[in-house]
């Protein structure tokens, strides 16, 4: 579903990813997790078309479509859906408005019909009911106001609304206290299917308790370093990055002899 | 003498003969050059009734209570006040009121156009819909007119001022009003505009409040070829308000130009202004807001906020926010900002799949409304809120 190969980014004039490659098949979860500054968050806007992100090398194919060559709203469109880290406020806009111009943009673009406001209504109550959210969300102003905790569950219920093939999960544990957090993994565990791609990136292992990936990637300095299952998280909490680190000075001086 | 001075001042040219209209050089004309408009000749508009067409017709029709204006002159045929029985009453013969001296335009409309003068002595129940339709016939002709309201103690109004012209209209219109509000009077003032960017539009809006008398003046400015609103408020009884919420979106090469000034002479008053506005493309908006307190109204409670986007590199935003206190017991706050539109936002609605310009215009929209969401009158609110979306219109899907 989603191909990243040998993929180089600059920003700001500073490389942060340097030779990312990575496959992901429908209905896996990924864990991408790595120390700060690795560029976690980097490849989520990457992926989701922010601007001043410039790709210098390599090439990103979803369903086997150029990814990098679209514009943000085209990707949603195709599947693309990208929960911020910090998701954004925007006063004035009602979170019901911006979610139904958000879901019929994306069916436009597809030849799809549009959902009259009634319709989308009925959806919208019907998701909030799965995921426990309260009705009031759908009158309040997007993220305006809300708490780290309601604007991460806000991000899984546009998730939820959206149904998107690929979910980027930009640190939605980051903020988050326990119950919060068990909350959002049971949000993202009911959209789990055969259809379906997560690519979760997270800091630490606790989310992964509740969110089980197929594979968990380390991310450092711009590359994967390393790929296992789930018992490899576990590792990287007990050992911390700085074992990852100690063995590519290893792995260097091996080279090097 | 220009041409439009001329015009402006054809009907009464020896009571005007002191009267010169703002130069380069007048601070408060400083961002509205009148060059332009004194290289152009003008004629005074027609005296003829000038029949409407079927569109026009319509639009009159579907709007009740209603008082029209047609190039300036009242016009009884097309107006329509039966559902406020005696609540309101005109009076066609009313001596007009006198415009500050440094309003030469509204000094020009005082004298030239006839007064039409509105009592209300009720409350309404609906809102009074005040048409000023400015017609073919009137291309290159100075509009001018003059109105007179007078809201009696404890009367209640709100009033939709609708100025519709022609899309390619290019008359210069001249509008007066003298506003006085009795003891406890609620006036609620709606502008709105549907008019060309070949258009010029002066405005002087002047009221004067008794004892808790309540103004409320909303407007959504989509500018003209030259747009200038200026109002003055007294604030003359105890415990008088102002509240003025407005906002300006000009595009393409439209300018709007809004003056405020709000003068706490009593006791215990209060103004509370928010403007926002909104500059794309070629447009140029400005806004200044003048807080007075007068020497010995103490209590006042004195409030201005001007926050303004700027959309393009090719738009300007003029901001002045003054403060003027001469008493000593007084709460005021005043600020402006200029910003751009939020990249972040902007990003956050087209990752979730909306189109780039549908997306600027959400923010816009929202960055818009905020002042007239705050409308405390349900009905002003939603006319203000239709009038903000023609400025700013949805896609065509």
């Amino acid at each position: 579903m989603l191909k990243i190969d040998n993929l180089h980014v600059r920003v700001a004039g500073k490389d942060i990813l340097k030779g990312l490659t990575l496959d992901v098949k429908a209905g896996e979860v990924h864990a991408i997790m790595g120390p700060n500054g690795a560029g976690k968050s980097t490849l989520g806007y990457v992926l989701a078309g922010r601007e001043g992100y410039e790709v210098t090398q390599g090439s990103v194919t979803f369903n086997g479509q150029d990814l990098l060559a679209q514009e943000p709203e085209a990707r949603a469109a195709t599947g693309v859906f990208l929960a911020f880290q910090y998701p954004v406020e925007i006063p004035g806009v009602n979170n019901t408005y911006f979610l139904r111009a958000a879901y019929n943009a994306q069916r436009k673009h597809r030849g799809e019909p549009e959902l009259d406001s009634m319709a989308f209504l009925k959806l919208v109550r019907e998701k909030l009911k799965v995921l426990h959210l309260k009705d009031e969300l759908l009158n309040r102003a997007v993220n305006e106001g809300f708490s780290g905790g309601e604007k991460k569950r806000n991000e899984i219920f546009q998730m939820a609304v959206l149904e998107p093939a690929l979910a980027i999960l930009d640190e939605t544990d980051s903020g988050l206290d326990i119950d919060a957090l068990k909350l959002v993994a049971e949000g993202v565990n009911r959209l789990r299917s055969p259809e379906r791609a997560f690519l979760v990136i997270t800091h630490y292992q606790r989310l992964l308790d509740y969110i089980v990936p197929d594979v968990v990637h380390v991310l450092a300095d711009g590359r994967i370093v390393q790929s296992g299952d789930k018992d490899l998280a576990l590792k990287l909490e007990e050992e911390g990055y700085a074992w990852i680190k100690a063995r590519k000075r290893e792995e260097q001086a091996a080279f090097a002899s | 003498m220009s041409g439009l001075q001329h015009a402006l001042f054809a009907a009464a040219p020896e009571r005007l003969a002191d009267l010169a209209l703002p130069g380069p050089r007048d601070e408060r004309w400083r961002y509205s050059s009148l060059r332009a408009l004194n290289a152009r000749t003008f004629t005074t508009a027609p005296t003829t009734a000038t029949p409407l067409g079927d569109a026009m017709q319509a639009r009159i029709a579907s709007l009740s209570p209603r008082l029209v204006f047609v190039d300036g002159r009242h016009d009884a045929t097309l107006s329509d006040l039966a559902a406020l029985g005696d609540a309101l009453t005109l009076d066609a013969s009313a001596p007009s009121g006198s415009p500050p001296p440094h309003w030469p335009f509204a000094r020009a409309a005082a004298v030239a156009a006839p007064t039409l003068a509105l009592h209300i002595s009720a409350a309404c129940a609906t809102p009074i819909h005040l048409l000023s339709i400015t017609t073919a016939a009137a291309q290159d002709a100075v509009v001018q007119q003059s109105l007179h309201v007078e809201l009696a103690p404890g009367a209640e109004a709100s009033i939709v001022h609708h100025r519709l012209g022609e899309s390619d209209g290019t008359a210069f219109v001249n509008l007066w009003r003298d506003l006085a509000l009795a003891d406890g009077a609620h006036l609620h003032w709606l502008e709105t505009a549907d008019e060309g960017e070949r258009a010029s539009v002066v405005i002087g809006t002047h009221a004067v409040l008794a004892a808790s008398a309540r103004f409320e003046l909303a407007e959504v400015a989509a500018g003209a070829a030259l747009y200038r609103h200026d109002l003055d408020a007294t604030l003359a009884g105890e415990q008088s308000e102002l509240i003025v919420r407005g906002c300006t979106m000009v595009t393409k090469r439209r300018h709007a130009d809004v003056n405020i000034d709000a003068r706490h002479r009593a006791k215990n008053t209060r103004a509370d202004i928010v403007w926002r506005g909104l500059a794309d493309q070629r447009g140029h908006a400005i806004f200044a807001g003048q807080l007075i307190v007068e020497e010995g109204a103490d209590g006042a409670d004195a409030g201005l906020s001007n926050k303004n986007l700027l959309l393009s590199p090719h738009a300007e935003i003029d901001t002045r926010p003054v403060l003027e206190i001469y008493a000593d017991e007084v709460k005021a706050a005043h600020g402006a900002t200029v910003g751009r539109l939020d990249e972040g936002a902007l990003f956050y609605l087209r990752s979730r799949g909306i189109g780039e310009s549908e997306a600027r215009r959400i923010l816009q929209l929202a960055f818009a409304r905020e002042p007239l969401l705050q409308l405390p009158d349900a009905r002003i609110r939603e006319f203000a809120l239709a009038a903000l979306a023609h400025v700013l219109p949805e896609e065509a899907t």
